[in-house]
């Protein structure tokens, strides 16, 4: 009996430590295989960032499978469950929200599979490998200058904010109004969410419009909420009146800008970011291991004057 | 009962419970999360992090150290309107960026005073200005702390606490460097001492250089200035 018992609770320790207690320091089985897990692909913008990071890692050998998770996290962490039990061998990653999503990327690392954040970050500095991200605030402190230029300091303002639980959204307006609210001439008479969404942020305009008919401008925190406002705008007849200003440099809005229909945007480069995780990914698994924590990529402001050196997400070069 | 039955009850009580200590023991450790010590004291200072106070050690403790590295106005003006690819190897870089920061140092004649600071010619002939010292009622991004090459943003678990700091930074120049200076009521004609910080696009001279007239207006808006963010400022 003692015999079978000392059995028991040796297959008991080694099935526990085994699978538990070793599992933090053991490395996947080599793979070719990565994760590019996206934020939403439900805007343009990311689908250029998934496109340029798929087809950077395949152009390196590697086999690419692509998760959306539609804005929630909770579908975020179902992915990196899927992609830890499928022991790929890195993930590309745009984060649904910087504190929700570290929790993810902790379990992905202890799985020993490295993670690179794409354009999002998370707030955490000891998680991931390395995290490519867009210098939000430089950008919208260029964008707020050009603001208060055409503007000439003074006028009254509506922001539409993108998703209050990703940093992009707060780095964003902070920049904005590090600048603007230096002019008091310039009032802001609305600040709403539109959760970086185009319908969205044409149902909030049109409210925004029935309670503050005569506005001067709208800063919005991304293209897909500026082209949303500019709908609306132009639905009631006050697109000439009201001044529109985006983020990002998604096609449409660079259409607009140079039809003279918008004014600016901050240009991200979505393809050279994915394209920066996607080769840090490869050199990581080729066995380098001192990558910069946070990589900022510069914003640039396009306006009416300098569109002819941009195209949609990046630049002629 | 024999003695040993008595004997093979007591280690079976043993073993039972040795089971039972060890499941409990892999029960509770698999539910606790075991982190380093310095792991712990970096989040919590991430925590704790106040931008002010870091800010004022900036300026206070540490940015002194480095102004000796401060190129000399005139010559980086030369490379900027002759060379961007030499003057590019001799800024600092934020990540992946076409902008350019520059600790710069110099003196020169005052040519005009405006809302937005002071417009200064630094080569000869002291006609035309090149630079603008910016001393308006506010200062925006990141000149200072990016020319000092003294903050890691790889140090900061998010950006806008990285962000802050710059803001902060920008607060003090106003305060504690522009205002004072604007009180000694500077003057067309005289000369200025300066150091300071610039942002340089790497295209900023591509088709005007600093110092040449962008338009034919007779105002200071006219020239392409390069803008100084002043850390010191002295009249002669």
């Amino acid at each position: 009996m003692a015999k079978k018992l000392f059995i028991l609770v040796a297959a008991f320790l080694f099935v526990t430590l085994g699978v538990g207690g070793c599992r933090k320091d053991t490395p996947p089985e080599a793979s070719q295989r990565i994760a590019v897990v996206i934020s939403t692909l439900n805007n343009p913008w990311f689908v250029v960032l998934k496109d340029a990071a798929k087809g950077r890692a395949e152009a390196l050998g590697y086999e690419v499978d692509v998760f959306d998770s539609q804005n929630s996290p909770a579908a975020e962490a179902g992915h990196f469950d899927t992609i830890i039990d499928g022991k790929y061998a890195a993930i590309l990653f745009n984060p649904t929200d910087a504190e929700g999503s570290i929790a993810s990327v902790r379990r992905a690392k202890d799985a020993g599979i490295p993670t690179f954040c794409m354009d999002r970050e998370i707030s955490a500095s000891d998680v991931a490998i390395s995290q490519i991200l867009s210098d939000n605030f430089t950008g919208c402190v260029a964008l707020g200058e050009y603001f208060v230029e055409k503007l000439g300091g003074k006028g009254t303002y509506v922001e539409l904010l993108g998703l209050l639980g990703d940093n992009n959204t707060r780095n964003r307006s902070n920049g904005f109004h590090s600048v603007v609210d230096n002019h008091p001439e310039l009032k802001m008479v609305a600040q709403q969410t539109a959760d970086f969404d185009r319908t969205r942020a044409m149902e909030v305009m049109e409210s925004i419009l029935q309670a503050h008919p005569d506005i001067d401008a709208v800063f919005c925190g991304n293209d897909a909420m500026a082209m949303g406002a500019y709908r609306a705008l132009a639905t009631t007849g006050k697109d000439a009146q009201v001044m529109v200003f985006g983020f990002d440099g998604a096609k449409d809005v660079i259409d607009e800008i140079r039809a003279g229909n918008i004014v600016a945007t901050g240009m991200q480069f979505p393809k050279t970011m994915a394209r920066m995780a996607a080769e840090s990914a490869d050199q990581y698994i080729q066995g380098k291991r001192d990558f910069p924590q946070k990589v900022p990529v510069a914003v640039e402001l396009v306006t009416q004057e300098n569109i002819d050196k941009y195209t949609a997400y990046g630049r002629d070069e | 009962m024999s003695n040993d039955q008595s004997v093979e009850l007591i280690k079976r009580k043993y073993i039972f419970y040795a089971v039972s200590g060890v499941a409990v023991l892999l029960l509770v450790g698999s539910s606790v999360e075991f982190r380093s010590l310095e792991q712990k004291r970096a989040e919590d200072r991430a925590e704790l992090f106040n931008p002010v106070p870091y800010a004022r050690d900036f300026w206070t403790h540490r940015l002194g150290g480095v102004l000796e590295t401060a190129l000399r106005v005139e010559e980086l003006i030369h490379l900027f309107n002759t060379d961007m690819d030499a003057a590019v190897d001799k800024g600092r870089t934020l990540g992946q960026s076409r902008v350019h920061a520059y600790l710069l140092e110099g003196e020169g004649k005052i040519i005009s005073v405006n809302k937005d600071g002071l417009c200064v010619s630094v080569t000869s002939p002291e006609a035309d200005p090149e630079i603008l010292i910016c001393a308006g009622s506010y200062i925006s991004g990141n000149a200072v702390r990016d020319a000092s090459g003294l903050v890691d943003v790889s140090a900061f678990s998010d950006t806008m606490k990285f962000n802050k700091i710059s803001f902060e930074i920008n607060k003090i120049v106003v305060q504690e460097v522009i205002a004072p200076f604007l009180d000694k009521g500077p003057r067309p004609g005289m000369t200025v001492r300066f150091v300071g910080a610039v942002e340089v696009a790497e295209e900023a001279t591509q088709e005007v250089p600093f110092g040449a007239r962008k338009g034919q207006s007779e105002s200071d808006d006219a020239y392409h200035l390069l803008k100084v963010v002043p850390i010191r400022l002295d009249l002669e």
